[in-house]
This record gives structure tokens, C-alpha cells and sequence, in this order.
């Protein structure tokens, strides 16, 4: 940001200072503590992680023995680093987070992104799922934004790709596809692939799981899914039920360009802003990757696009 | 204030076949043709059509200025834009090639070959892919030129008829993409114009099967 007047510019630094303590404060009274992450990854085990994600942009840095660090170009993964070693099986933990991460862009330059963000770390139950949408979902009301999330159960997905038999090769290529939602490619796919008889229109229609809960239902119901298929649809409509049904449509093909997560995903919307403004979920799978099995749920917020609709709204 | 539909469509052929298109379901009737203005609205229907450069549509897209759009898919590889690609509209059918004097030899394993392209992006993708290393010298246009005056050995591009190729004595040594024209939509946009977007995507699809 550039000011011509001083007074301006004290004007946004406060702000974003009360913008900043507002959120604080939502989440301290929920019983979260603040953390500071770690500035450096290793860009190996970043990168083994995370297969669909751009590798040029990240921030990279050398090491005096040779290592390729990256800055942290997000920051859980960094949180959950330095909790395992220190982690008590059983123990419960709440976290909140107020800093900033690093990306290339596409002309090369570095972009720092402040964010902010929560991490439930140790509640399996769905309780603490909701209560991390709920909290997302009570931050952009109390700051008067209009809102759209987007929910989805990844479990959905990977249980289809498992039943499948997919290899990662195929999973990736699928994946790929449904991450642009591009249909006729979908359809070519089911067409090359040796997928079994029930579930070739299963997979072939995979884009229109999306809307209510009824509507999923209904365009699932010509299928006769497994034990567990139904689980995540029975996961999803748990979640559903249980927040406000004007702000959620549901999608079983929103998926993150992060692998790792198992089970609720949500990515939140608002208008004026092309990428979204909250994304989080459930994400065992990493904290299980980098070495223990410790359940795990969180979000993450642009910070500098709610100070955008702030601003907005003062002026 | 926002409940228009806004639409990039691209200036120039691939452009005109999608207004056709979007006549033919009712769509268009406020977009008069051979106009100079750039911005058509269509206040009953509340749609907003722009008429856009070619390889700008994305960018109106993905910022979200334009709701959805119109392209070819080569400008969708080359930009790997964090778009939704709807609908393959089934006309634009082309071919992304490499061209290059008779007898070129592409396999050079580790001597450099030289490529003259308006597509970095996908040409170094094809390439590693290869191991063939490479060296791109980015054109803006006429690229068949480039081997022809000894700036590059051949040439990357997308290639419709293949007339310009052979005017200029170049052929094509090896197709690499099958290209055509996409609808593309704003991942923001949608959620929030979910069924307009819907709707407008079905009708283009029973539409398109009747153009096959």
C-alpha cells in the first residue's frame, strides 16, 4: 500500500492492528493459544508431499552444506513439524497463528501473503471439524462480509480412487482433471481406463456431486455404493446440517491442490476476490506423512483480503 | 450490483464462431455484428459480453473481471491459469505442432535445439518431458520465419491448414496437442453464479452436439 498522507496511512495501520486483534480475540475465546512457525522448509520432503503443487513457486535457498531450503510456503506444515517431537498421545491442542508466507510468482518476483489461522490438533470426532468451519464462518459475519463455502469430503474421492485401483499415476491424472472441472477430459478418462462396470458412470459423473445434500443424494441415487462411500456422504451431511445452510454448497469435486488432506475440506468465497479467502479441512494425512498419527483440523485466512473489505466497508 | 453475467469472448475467427453459437441458443441478440464497441449488454438477460485480444481472456477470467470466457486451449496450457475449463465447444479444431525445413531432425539428445515459439510454456513442458534440451526464443508472431533466416532450427505453433507452412517451405515434423475452443469460467464466480453458469453450459452442450 502507498499514501500520499501521513494520517492515511496511520489510519490503515490502525486498522489493520484493531482488524488483527478482532481476530485474535474470536479465537482466544474459543480457547486458542498463539504460535510462531518456523521460516524454513526442506525442500525435498516439501516437494514428496505435496505432488500437485508447482514446484517453481516456491522460494528457494542453499544451505552452507549443499541443503535446498524453501520458505515456508505454507504454515501448518511448519506448526506440525515442530509440535511432533513434543507430542503427548491423548493431549488435546488449540492454535492460533498471525504471520506471514512466501511464494514465486509467475514474473519471478517473491510474494509475501500474510495469513492467519487455526489449527484443532488431536480431536478425531467431527465436533472438532465443525467448530473449525463454525469459527471461519463467525469471523467473516462479525466483520459484515457476504460469503459463499465451499464444502466438500475428500474421503469421498480417495475411497473412489482406492475401489478404482487406480495407481498414482492415474490418480494424479484424475485428480488433475477434476481440480479444473474439465468434463470432457472426465469423460475421455473413464473411456481409456479399465475401470469396472460400476463404477464407470460412477466416476463419469463425478462433477455433478455438488449443491444440497439432497441434490448429492439424488444424482448418487441410481448407485449402489460401498459401506464406505456412504460414510463420507453420511460424514458431509453431518457438517451440513449443523451450520448455516444459506452460506454451504456442498461439492464432492472441490478438491485442494494439497494432498494432503483426509476428510472435510472447505474453501470460502466472497466476491470481489478471486482466490479464496479461507481454505482448511481435515488433515491427517500429514500429520501421519511427517511421522505421527495425530488428528488434525485448521484453516487458514488471507488476512489482507479481509482488511480489503474492511476498508470497504469504512469507507 | 453485480448480478450481471459477464462473458470475454476473443476478437478475431474463433470469436465470431462463438457468437454464432451463442445465437443459435437465443444468446447474443444484443451483439451486433462488424461494431467497433467492445462491450454489448444484454439488460433482459443480464448478461455483459466483452470482446477481448485472444490471449487476453484468461487474464479477464482468472482476476475474475470477465465471469467466464471463450479460448483455445493452447492459451489455457501456456498461461496454467487457476481456471475452471467447462466445456469443450467442439469447433477451433487445430493442431499444435512442430514445423520445421523438410528433414529437420528433432531427436538431437544432447546437442541444443533451437526453438523459435509464441508458446515457452508448453514447448519447455514437451521438451523436459523428452530430456531434449532446448533453447526457446520467444516471437510474438510470424514465427515460420525464424528457421528460415537461421534464428532457430524449428519452429513451435499451432497449425490450422498448414498453408502457411507450405508457402514459407516448412512442414510439420510432429504434432504435439490437440487444440480447441474451451469455455472457461472464474472459480469465484462459479459458486456465486452457479446457475447461470449451469444453464448456459447445457445449452452450449446440447447445441454443440447438434453442430457435430
Amino acid at each position: 500500500m502507498e499514501f500520499l498522507l501521513m494520517t492515511e496511512e496511520l489510519r490503515y495501520y490502525k486498522l489493520k492492528y484493531e482488524m488483527n486483534r478482532k481476530l485474535e480475540e474470536l479465537v482466544i475465546k474459543k480457547g486458542y493459544m498463539q504460535i510462531e512457525p518456523q521460516f524454513f522448509e526442506e525442500y525435498d520432503s516439501f516437494i514428496q508431499m505435496n505432488k500437485r503443487i508447482k514446484k517453481e513457486g516456491t522460494v528457494k535457498l542453499l544451505d552452507s552444506d549443499g541443503r535446498i531450503l524453501i520458505l515456508r510456503p505454507d504454515i501448518t506444515t511448519s506448526i506440525i513439524k515442530h509440535i511432533i517431537p513434543k507430542w503427548e498421545n491423548g493431549s488435546k491442542l488449540k492454535l492460533f497463528y498471525l504471520s506471514t508466507t512466501f511464494s514465486r510468482n509467475t514474473q519471478g518476483s517473491i510474494e509475501e501473503k500474510k495469513q492467519f489461522g487455526i489449527e484443532f490438533l488431536g480431536e478425531s470426532s467431527m465436533d472438532a471439524d465443525l467448530e473449525v468451519i463454525k469459527i471461519a464462518f463467525s469471523i467473516l459475519k462479525s466483520f459484515g462480509i457476504e460469503f459463499i463455502a465451499e464444502i466438500n469430503n475428500n474421503k469421498f474421492l480417495n475411497t473412489l480412487i482406492e475401489e478404482c485401483g487406480f495407481d498414482e499415476e492415474k490418480s494424479t491424472e484424475l485428480k488433475n482433471i477434476i481440480y479444473y472441472k474439465n468434463f470432457d477430459a472426465l469423460n475421455l478418462f473413464v473411456n481409456r481406463s479399465n475401470i469396472a462396470l460400476p463404477y464407470q458412470e460412477l466416476v463419469r459423473n463425478l462433477l455433478k456431486y455438488q449443491g444440497s445434500i439432497q441434490k448429492i443424494k439424488e444424482n448418487l441415487s441410481g448407485f449402489n455404493l460401498s459401506l464406505k462411500l456412504n460414510e463420507a456422504i453420511a460424514e458431509l451431511e453431518y457438517v451440513s446440517k449443523e451450520i448455516d445452510q444459506r452460506y454451504a454448497r456442498l461439492d464432492l469435486s472441490a478438491i485442494s491442490q494439497y494432498d494432503y488432506y483426509a476428510g472435510i475440506t472447505f474453501r470460502i468465497y466472497i466476491q470481489s476476490i478471486s482466490t479464496p479467502v479461507i481454505s482448511g479441512g481435515r488433515y491427517d494425512l500429514l500429520t501421519k506423512r511427517l511421522g505421527k498419527n495425530i488428528p488434525a483440523v485448521g484453516f487458514t485466512l488471507n488476512s489482507a483480503d479481509i482488511l480489503k473489505e474492511v476498508l470497504k466497508n469504512y469507507e | 450490483m453485480n448480478n450481471y453475467l459477464t462473458i470475454a469472448l476473443p476478437k478475431g475467427r474463433l470469436g465470431d464462431t462463438a457468437i454464432e453459437r451463442f445465437k443459435e441458443i437465443g444468446w447474443a441478440d444484443s451483439i451486433i455484428k462488424d461494431s467497433r464497441k467492445l462491450i454489448f449488454i444484454d439488460d433482459l438477460n443480464m448478461i455483459k459480453y466483452m470482446l477481448v485480444k485472444p490471449s487476453d481472456v484468461i487474464t479477464y477470467v482468472e482476476n475474475g473481471v470477465a465471469d467466464i470466457g471463450i479460448i483455445g486451449k493452447d492459451s489455457i496450457l501456456e498461461s496454467e491459469a487457476e481456471i475452471y475449463e467447462l466445456l469443450d465447444l467442439g469447433f477451433g479444431n487445430c493442431k499444435f505442432s512442430i514445423a520445421g525445413k523438410k528433414g529437420q531432425i528433432i531427436h538431437q539428445n544432447d546437442e541444443v535445439l533451437r526453438i523459435a515459439t509464441k508458446y515457452p510454456v508448453i514447448t519447455k513442458k514437451y521438451f523436459d518431458l523428452r530430456k531434449q534440451p532446448i533453447e526457446i526464443i520467444k516471437l510474438n508472431g510470424s514465427v515460420e520465419l525464424a528457421p528460415l533466416v537461421g534464428l532457430s532450427d524449428v519452429i513451435t505453433d499451432i497449425v490450422e491448414t498448414g498453408k502457411t507452412l507450405s508457402a514459407n517451405g516448412l512442414e510439420v515434423l510432429e504434432d504435439m496437442l490437440e487444440i480447441s475452443a474451451k469455455l472457461i469460467s472464474n472459480r469465484v464466480s462459479y459458486r456465486f453464479k452457479y446457475d447461470q453458469i449451469n444453464t448456459l453450459c447445457e445449452l452450449l452442450r446440447v447445441d454443440k452436439e447438434k453442430n457435430i
